[in-house]
């Protein structure tokens, strides 16, 4: 069944210099019990794309075109009050900033209670409970001291865990998930992953997983899409897109790893910068840096295709040479 | 503990820059009206350390062991419990705010939290000149655009993002943003908290790029915290492990991860996510995770350590010189039971 189907999603923000559109056109399709992973530039709007799923764009941003759909109903046609509840219930988020989770002047506990006793109708006790529980399952040392604590009491990976324990806390067929390891080092990382994968076989929820980090969504998720300056450029099984990367920026992306370079020497890195998002080039968004850009490539938006078993949005991604393998 | 690593590690062409000696820093928590003792959590326990002059020393571990604390007492932000920073030769970690004022711009901060480390309300110009008008009175009102547009270039911002407020940045730009105000002053220590994990690998090649050319042109030396063992074992010369606020390992970066010695190294380096097409295991690893605010007897790894014995739960082991050339704080090392 297909949990959430996105459709030529747009976002815009209207700013003091112009009109900006982050989004320029995105479709997915999350089917239920999926494991998704979401790469790209920082600034290529992944955060948005979630942002836009559970209807939180910060004003003046907002959805120019295209539709959000799940579980069978279209998130723009439904009111405030069950779009509240269906977040932090159906649908779970982990930001990438932690303090968009967690109000600075409650403490811990106060926020974890305050989130359970919104959902269901249960005692303080029982609630306390409950959530010293997950404390305890994304490994707070001595959870009951922190409950009382407040959040700035807590290093940053701390800080995350109690975000994801929130998460955690409803029964949730969609996980979004935004940097959600990346401040935690790769043994609680590890643990955290584990607990994701757990609530996903068990649960049947999906996963989104936006992630800077190569390995995790290679070991983590069944499907990669990769964005660049608003739009996705490749997306496919993670073995194929993480194995021979088909888009230009993917190539380069897996190339400036640093697993693929010596210790101490330079890293290969893409040339030039991701265009500001009022002023994306014609064509394809990618010409500037890429080395096989010829005139059709600055003229011409090259759609997602399918190629060699994944969709690609290149021109020429069927006469590239594929050879980069990843992995040591 | 010092004098361990002192007499080995240090080159000479190499001077101590930074001399952290047997720091202890402590938070009190709320609670404990029951009992006697307030409870504290005791993020930093007992680190000597010397960072030579242009060296990239890297600290890695658990996250919660305290490398961010270590890491704002250096800059000033904190003062510790007990122990000693001396910079330079000088004592800096008593200094107060009228002392400290020489050394600001000599080491810079890059903060872990790209969403809380700029002022919304100043724009990105202003956030890098701000530094640049204090810390350089010399120049100029068309030098300071001029620094601040090639520092921007550098790290992949577009210099067009002068105008606009750190809101309407992503996490990476935002970060690449502290990146650019850490660097425009010229320091020549930069404590940098995480400064990469929030951006994508090929700006994090770029920005590694630049702080290694930065180190190669002015000698910068660098304290790197990063949980991304990858990037530790391109960038690094010599690692720190910190485990429960003490350093458990110390080696030179190519050592630690050829042939890595303590139990916690060893967990650690095998945690590494690979990208060879494996899929994800996870063995858990037994034991409760332990608390800064009950610290263990003994050291501060045996509940989770295979090869701990009854000597590991009772005397901490401290840092000793081993054969392998690194220097490692555990008892079965010492004893030869490691291998
Ligand atoms: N309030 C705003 N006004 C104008 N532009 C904005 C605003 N908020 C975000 N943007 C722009 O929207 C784009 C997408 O941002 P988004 O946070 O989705 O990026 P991202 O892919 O999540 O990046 P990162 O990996 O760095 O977190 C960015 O280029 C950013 O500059
Ligand atoms: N102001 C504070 N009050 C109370 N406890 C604090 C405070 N600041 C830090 N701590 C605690 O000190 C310990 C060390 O924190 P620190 O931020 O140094 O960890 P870290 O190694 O940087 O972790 P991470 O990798 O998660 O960032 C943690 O247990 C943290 O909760
Ligand atoms: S000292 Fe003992 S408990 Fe600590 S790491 Fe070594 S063997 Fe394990
Ligand atoms: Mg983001
Ligand atoms: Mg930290």
């Amino acid at each position: 069944m297909t949990l959430l189907q996105i459709r030529n999603l747009e976002v815009d923000f209207p700013t003091r210099y112009g009109p900006i559109k982050v989004l320029r056109g995105i479709d997915l399709d999350i089917e239920a019990g999926e494991r998704v992973g979401i790469v790209g530039e920082s600034g290529a709007g992944k955060s948005m794309a979630a942002f836009a799923i559970m209807n939180l764009i910060s004003e003046p941003g907002h959805i120019s075109a295209g539709s959000v759909e799940f579980e069978g109903r279209d998130l723009a046609k439904i009111s405030d009050e069950e779009m509240r509840l269906l977040r932090g219930d159906r649908i779970s988020m982990i930001f990438q900033d932690p303090m968009m989770t967690l109000n600075p002047v409650l403490t811990i506990g106060d926020q974890m209670v305050e989130t359970l006793q919104a959902h269901r109708n249960i005692s303080y006790n029982e609630a306390r409970d409950l959530a010293l529980d997950k404390l305890r399952e994304v490994r707070i040392p001595s959870p009951e001291a922190r409950f009382d604590g407040y959040p700035h009491e807590l290093s940053g990976g701390l800080r995350q865990r109690v975000v994801i324990a929130i998460a955690l806390l409803s029964d949730p067929a969609l996980i979004i998930a935004d940097e959600p390891t990346t401040a935690l080092d790769v043994t609680i990382q590890a643990e955290i992953l584990a607990l994701l994968l757990e609530l996903c076989r068990e649960h049947g929820a999906a996963l989104i997983l936006i992630t800077h980090d190569l390995a995790v969504v290679s070991q983590v998720t069944e499907r990669i899409v990769v964005m660049y300056a608003g739009n996705i450029i490749e997306s496919g099984s993670t073995r194929k897109v993480t194995d021979t990367p088909s888009h230009p920026y993917t190539m380069g992306l897996i190339a400036a790893l640093p697993e693929q370079n010596a210790p101490g020497t330079p890293l290969n890195q893409i040339r030039g910068a991701m265009p500001m998002m009022n002023a994306v080039p014609p064509g394809c968004a990618f010409s500037p840096r890429c080395d096989y850009a010829d005139k059709k490539c600055s003229t011409e938006k090259p759609e997602l295709r399918e190629v060699t078993g994944r969709l690609v949005a290149c021109h020429h991604a069927s006469k590239l040479k594929r050879s980069r393998k990843a992995g040591k | 503990m010092s004098k361990h690593s002192g007499k080995t590690l240090e080159k000479k062409s190499l001077q101590p820059l930074v001399r952290i000696e047997d720091l202890h820093i402590h938070f009190p928590l709320p609670g404990g009206f029951l009992s006697r003792e307030r409870p504290k959590v005791h993020a930093v326990n007992g680190v000597t350390l010397d960072i030579m002059r242009g060296e990239a020393f890297c600290v890695v571990g658990e996250s919660g062991c305290g490398k961010t604390t270590l890491g704002r007492v250096l800059a000033g932000l904190l003062k510790p419990t007990i122990g000693t920073v001396t910079y330079d030769g000088t004592r800096i970690d008593n200094l107060d705010d009228h002392g400290r004022r020489p050394f600001r711009q000599r080491i810079q901060m890059i903060f872990q939290n790209p969403y809380a480390s700029l002022n919304p309300r100043l724009t990105i110009q202003q956030t890098l000149e701000e530094p640049l008008r204090f810390h350089r009175p010399d120049l100029n009102a068309a030098e300071i655009t001029a620094q601040v547009e090639k520092v921007m270039k550098s790290v992949g911002n577009d210099p067009e993002w002068g105008s606009r407020y750190p809101h309407e940045f992503s996490g990476g730009q935002r970060q690449r943003i502290s990146i650019a105000r850490a660097l425009v002053v010229d320091p020549e220590f930069i404590i940098a908290d995480e400064p990469i994990s929030a951006l994508d690998v090929s700006i994090q090649a770029q920005v590694l790029n630049v702080m290694m050319e930065a180190r190669r042109k002015h000698k910068l030396t660098y304290l790197f915290i990063s949980h991304d063992l990858s990037v530790v074992e391109h960038f690094g010369d010599r690692v720190a492990v910190m485990y429960l606020g003490s350093v458990c390992e110390l080696a030179e970066t190519a050592k630690l991860f050829a042939n890595p010695q303590h139990p916690y190294t060893r967990l650690l380096l095998s945690s590494i996510p690979k990208m060879d097409g494996s899929s994800f295991v996870h063995v858990p690893v037994p034991g409760e995770v332990p608390s800064p605010v009950n610290l263990p007897s003994g050291c501060p790894f045996h509940e989770r350590c295979p090869l701990a014995n009854d000597r590991c739960k009772i005397e901490k082991p401290i840092l000793k010189h081993q054969k392998s050339g690194t220097t490692v704080a555990c008892h079965a090392v010492e004893e030869g039971r490691s291998n």
